[in-house]
């Protein structure tokens, strides 16, 4: 599990990676699907905040809303960070 | 028992492929509807010396075939397996249109292992009431 917990976090990078281009070219999406997605597995990982945050990217992907995208981006890329250091729910 | 895990998010793959090889299980995974569909159609076979799916455990949402189109094929095809059905989905009519199409459980995302072994000792419960419960077979 810890490995496959590693490899969960590296897949959330790469995911911020995959959402600011997603944002550059308008793909909502996409990014729509990824949050779909986090908010599938974030709970199953043992990472609960990551579900809320999936489920708010998909939100503000749904109704295209840059603001709140740029928020939840945030909050990931804080997650991540936090993940890293092993503070992560 | 052999178990056929189908969902186009790899993260959720890998963490229910390890839960279950962990309880001893033979897993296949497939990571699309066509996938998923094309192991059960032509990887199943047709007779008792192939390798044969006690469960399926399919997303709904997932690209080229949903999950729910996977039950309508199956049903077309007059094909009999237990599938439960994966999802986020908080619309109830997904639960109530995947057993009207022959899912025998919803389990629901997110979802912890014990869920997911609950799940399939239900599934394989519900299999049991099917006509072949083991393996696909022509009704």
């Amino acid at each position: 599990m810890p490995e496959l917990q590693q490899r969960y976090i590296g897949h959330r990078e790469r995911d911020v990676a995959t959402i600011i281009a997603a944002m550059k070219r308008d793909d909502f999406e996409l990014i729509a699907t990824l949050g779909h997605n986090m908010r599938g597995t974030g709970t199953s990982y043992g990472y609960p905040e990551i579900g809320a945050i999936g489920e708010q990217l998909e939100a503000a992907a749904t109704q295209r809303n840059a603001v709140l995208l740029a928020d939840q981006l945030e909050s990931l890329d804080a997650w991540i960070a936090r993940a890293r250091a092993g503070q992560a729910s | 028992m052999t178990v056929l895990v189908a969902d186009d998010d790899e993260d959720l793959r890998a963490i229910v492929v390890d839960a279950l090889r962990a309880d001893g299980h033979a897993v296949t995974e497939a990571s699309n509807g066509e996938q998923l569909l094309f192991a059960l159609l032509f990887e199943e076979g047709i007779d008792d010396s192939n390798r044969r799916f006690d469960v399926v455990l399919s997303d709904v949402k997932m690209p080229k075939l949903s999950g729910l189109g996977v039950l309508a094929a199956l049903r077309s095809a007059h094909l009999h397996c237990p599938v439960v059905l994966m999802t986020v989905l908080a619309d109830e009519s997904v639960e109530s249109v995947g057993k009207a199409l022959g899912a025998v459980g919803v389990l629901r995302k997110p979802f912890r292992v014990r869920d997911l072994r609950s799940a399939l000792a239900n599934a394989v419960l519900a299999g049991a009431q099917l006509n072949n419960p083991r393996r696909l077979t022509q009704a």
